[in-house]
């Protein structure tokens, strides 16, 4: 695809593929309260960069004709406020109220231990960052936190977006969603602060690292050159076991030996009762340092912060911005994701073929909805289903609200 | 409080349900009630008796065994006769329930009469909040399972007990918060009521729930505590012209604070009166803050401007007078200036302080609380050095103070440990041989002031010996060029 189609495609796109009524089910939430929707803002990147801001619709219609008229290169969303961003924006009481707490995860803050790929380059390897990623976090936010309604997004290029849709989560306030992801950003005060790994939830993530780190360590490569090997031993505080480590080192190569013979010596040290409080847990340090989740702490802790909505399409490499299915996270490889051009394939192939199989170019055919022919229809799936548990939450306060309001 | 005499009892009766059903309060309410000027004044001083002790033992430094601390503090309380709020501490004494409505409604109303007394400057409130701070804790500390519970549902603090079922299934996750003592209660709260404890994962979160240890509930209630206290104080001082209009205890409410906070050195009652003349050789019975800015004035011939302020009225509190001050800022600045613009730039803010230009206020002195809370940027030399120095800097300075290593590490030692105050104190023994007739020194002008009747410091006889100058790591300057400087400036101020 070259830049001077993409507008083309992405015309076609919004025309036949993005799938309007399930994301505007999405973010009325039930229309418990309409203003969900009408004073959400929208913001759009347009061609040549111009971006506009405060965008708001009334109608599904009108967000509909809106986005194929307007053709965005992207499409952001922002928080819902008090009052109709697109009319009262310039208003001094104009301000955010709620948002789905969001989280932001990009393989580029992983340039210093990833040796497979560097900046906006992804592969399979590296992708395995992001499982554990998704794991420690689908546990700690549903488990800690208690919330029940996750969608997870690919980010279009090198990384993921989680959006939690809880009511309690959207309602939270700046100061809690800094607290929140100061929780789970185990890594952010720096590389060399040690957190207490002793910490349930924190625990409960080293965990998680075990069963992928062998994978990860064979991957990545993590002991294969001796700067490596100081990088990791730099945690270690202890002099006389750093040089029992680094003497074992010397004698195997390979990472997966390498990081053997350090856990049996740590280990040995343990029982024997020689670490103190520093090198206790200097494994467990190590292993948080390598593989614990690398969070974009700010785009959570705004209320008024924008993401990049799910279903764009990513200038530079056409891939579809889909939703993920955590449950299968291993599974998802990046480089398959369906890129634009493909996705319009799919659907003149389809076109095609249904031409042949039945000649007079039946109803049915023209009845099904064009994402249903491509490869997109697996992710619109694990939207709906995302849609689906969420309706439950409003079915029920709806309830509630013509409880109160005596309408039977 | 209501000040004006008319409502009767039923409005008391309808507070003891209120106000007075638990020992422990974080006094959100105004008591509605009638009590005479006699009692207003005698529960003031009472409650100000009680914080005092706390400020004085915490002071002492015996604070890092906490039950320790409560026995001395519960045992001074005793001591001192103050029946009532000892009663009240041990909680569940009185069998008789009018005898515990009226502890409580001491306790309630001398609060509030404190926050009059107390809310009038930043310094004040800040002192206030502390001592009230400490003598919540250590009520909560003393209070039983059932009270604090109650206490957390009186409040609306949204704590609820823990299960024993939970407690089982939890107890190995919560568990990593337990301290060594065996005092390990939990208490459940949505995770929103303790932002502080989750932003350093140092509490157990299940389920949007966190399950908080007792000694972290306390700090989470005294954090709200603290910022309620805090922004009430500042209302009752916008009030307080008014308030303290009132005759029948305008006075009271006005001065109380000065007869038990120690003197704020405004009007200088030195015995010895500072001089231009003097002041080297007085300087080394300052204390090591304004011994350090002396030394840095007369080496560099300038300060910066809080460190102007710090050291200026320190000074004024010390007994100089102005015409003398601006002979010493003078005679210094003009080494590096011209005295044109010293007089342009620099005279008006001393006689500023000394409360002869602009609002013509009497400035305070410094007190130590306010030195170690002020900020302190790089290349300045104002603030607290046992706080705002790093500990090389701080043993060079006591070093060339001529006391023994052994102080010397004490005082080190004190200061790393957060004790400023304390290190001060530590100073004026290694110093003088003695200690402070005080527990712990807490105003620069105070540990002068000890210093000098020490000494038994006689202006007229010792003036030789500032000219002697023995060891002192001071220049001294010719006494002839003070006095030229003073004839060239009082000439100019005659023109």
């Amino acid at each position: 695809m070259s830049d001077d189609q993409f507008p083309d495609y992405l015309n076609v796109y919004y025309k036949k593929l993005f799938p309007y009524s399930q994301f505007h089910k999405w973010l009325s939430y039930g229309n418990v309260k309409p203003e969900n929707f009408l004073n959400r803002e929208f913001s759009f990147t347009l061609h040549e960069d111009i971006y506009i801001r405060y965008q708001s619709f009334n109608t599904l219609q009108e967000f509909e004709t809106e986005i194929q008229n307007r053709c965005p290169f992207k499409i952001d969303i922002g928080a819902v406020f008090n009052m109709s961003p697109k009319v009262c924006r310039n208003y001094p009481q104009f301000h955010a109220l709620e948002k789905e707490l969001v989280i932001d995860i990009d393989m580029t803050d992983y340039d210093q231990i990833r040796t497979c790929c560097s900046g906006a380059d992804v592969c399979q390897k590296c992708w395995r960052f992001m499982v554990i990623a998704v794991k420690i976090l689908e546990r700690a936010i549903r488990d800690d936190f208690g919330w029940k309604h996750l969608l997870w997004v690919f980010s279009g290029r090198r990384g993921i977006h989680c959006w939690i849709c809880d009511e309690s989560a959207r309602k939270l306030l700046p100061s809690e969603r800094g607290s929140f992801i100061d929780y789970l950003a185990v890594l952010s005060a720096g590389d060399s602060k040690r957190c207490n790994v002793n910490h349930p939830s924190v625990k409960r993530s080293i965990g998680i690292i075990k069963e992928e780190f062998n994978s990860l360590l064979a991957e990545q490569d993590f002991l294969g050159t001796t700067e490596q090997c100081s990088k990791v031993l730099s945690f270690i505080a202890d002099e006389k076991l750093k040089e029992q480590i680094n003497l074992q080192f010397s004698k195997y190569q390979s990472s997966i030996q390498r990081w053997e013979a350090l856990t049996v010596i740590v280990n040995n040290n343990h029982k024997r009762g020689l670490l103190n409080f520093k090198t206790k847990h200097c494994v467990e340090d190590i292993l948080l340092y390598l593989a614990y989740p690398r969070l974009d702490v700010n785009v959570t802790k705004g209320l008024n912060h924008l993401l990049k909505s799910p279903f764009c399409v990513h200038p530079k490499t056409g891939k579809i911005c889909i939703p993920i299915n955590p449950k299968v996270i291993e599974k998802f490889n990046p480089n398959t994701v369906p890129t634009i051009n493909v996705l319009i394939d799919e659907i003149n192939e389809y076109d095609k073929k249904q031409k042949e199989i039945i000649n007079d170019a039946n109803l049915s055919s023209n009845r099904l909805k064009d994402y249903k022919k491509t490869s997109l229809l697996k992710s619109v799936n694990i939207f709906e289903e995302f849609l689906r548990s969420l309706e439950n939450t409003w079915k029920g306060s709806r309830i509630k609200q013509s409880d109160i309001k005596m309408e039977f | 409080m209501n000040f004006t005499p008319s409502r009767k009892n039923v409005v008391l009766e309808k507070l003891q349900k209120t106000s007075y059903d638990h020992d422990l309060q974080l006094y959100r309410e105004i008591p509605d009630i009638n009590i005479n000027l006699d009692e207003f004044e005698e529960w003031a001083i009472e409650r100000l008796k009680v914080l005092q002790i706390l400020e004085q033992l915490s002071l002492k430094g015996n604070t890092s065994n906490y039950e320790d601390f409560i026995k001395s503090v519960v045992h001074e309380i005793k001591k001192e006769g103050l029946k009532h709020m000892h009663k009240l501490i041990n909680g569940g004494i009185y069998k008789d329930y009018n005898e515990n409505c009226d502890a409580r409604k001491r306790d309630l109303c001398s609060h509030f009469i404190l926050r009059l007394i107390y809310c009038k400057s930043d310094e004040l409130r800040k002192w206030f909040i502390n001592r009230e701070i400490e003598l919540f804790k250590l009520r909560w500390s003393l209070l039983s399972k059932t009270d604090k519970l109650k206490f957390l549902s009186l409040n609306n603090t949204n704590y609820s007990a823990v299960s024993e079922e939970e407690h089982q299934i939890m107890a190995d996750s919560m568990g990593s918060f337990a301290t060594a003592g065996n005092n390990n209660e939990y208490f459940k709260v949505r995770w929103t009521q303790v932002l502080d404890l989750v932003r350093n994962r140092k509490v157990y979160l299940c389920d949007g729930f966190a399950y908080v240890i007792q000694t972290d509930v306390i700090s989470g209630v005294c954090q709200t505590f603290r910022s309620e206290l805090s922004q009430e104080l500042v209302k009752c001082f916008q009030k307080f012209s008014i308030i303290s209009e009132d005759e029948r205890f305008g006075a009271f409410i006005k001065y109380l604070h000065q007869s038990y906070m120690g003197k704020n050195y405004s009007v200088t009652e030195n015995m010895s009166t500072l001089s231009v003349n003097t002041i080297d050789h007085s300087s080394k019975s300052f204390p090591l803050c304004m011994k350090r800015l002396h030394v840095v004035l007369r080496s560099e011939h300038h300060l910066k401007h809080q460190a102007r302020q710090q050291y200026g009225l320190f000074l004024k509190g010390a007994g100089l007078p102005l015409e003398q001050a601006l002979v010493l800022w003078r005679s210094e600045f003009t080494k590096k200036m011209d005295a044109d613009k010293f007089d342009k730039q620099y005279s008006y803010n001393i006689r500023h302080n000394y409360g002869k230009e602009g609002k013509k206020v009497n400035y305070t002195p410094y007190s130590c609380m306010k030195i170690i809370m002020g900020a302190v940027g790089l290349d300045e030399y104002h603030g607290c050095p046992y706080k705002h120095t790093n500990s090389q800097a701080l043993k060079q300075l006591l070093e060339a103070s001529n006391i023994s290593t052994q102080s010397i590490q004490e005082i080190l030692n004190l200061s790393q440990n957060g004790h400023y105050q304390i290190a001060c104190t530590k100073y004026f023994e290694a110093h003088n041989g003695v200690s402070p007739s005080c527990t712990a020194i807490n105003h620069p002008n105070q540990f002068f002031e000890e210093s000098q009747k020490l000494k038994g410091f006689n202006i007229e006889s010792n003036i030789n010996d500032s000219q002697v100058n023995d060891s002192s790591v001071i220049d001294d300057i010719e006494n002839n060029e003070f006095d030229q400087t003073m004839v060239d400036f009082v000439d100019k101020m005659d023109q």
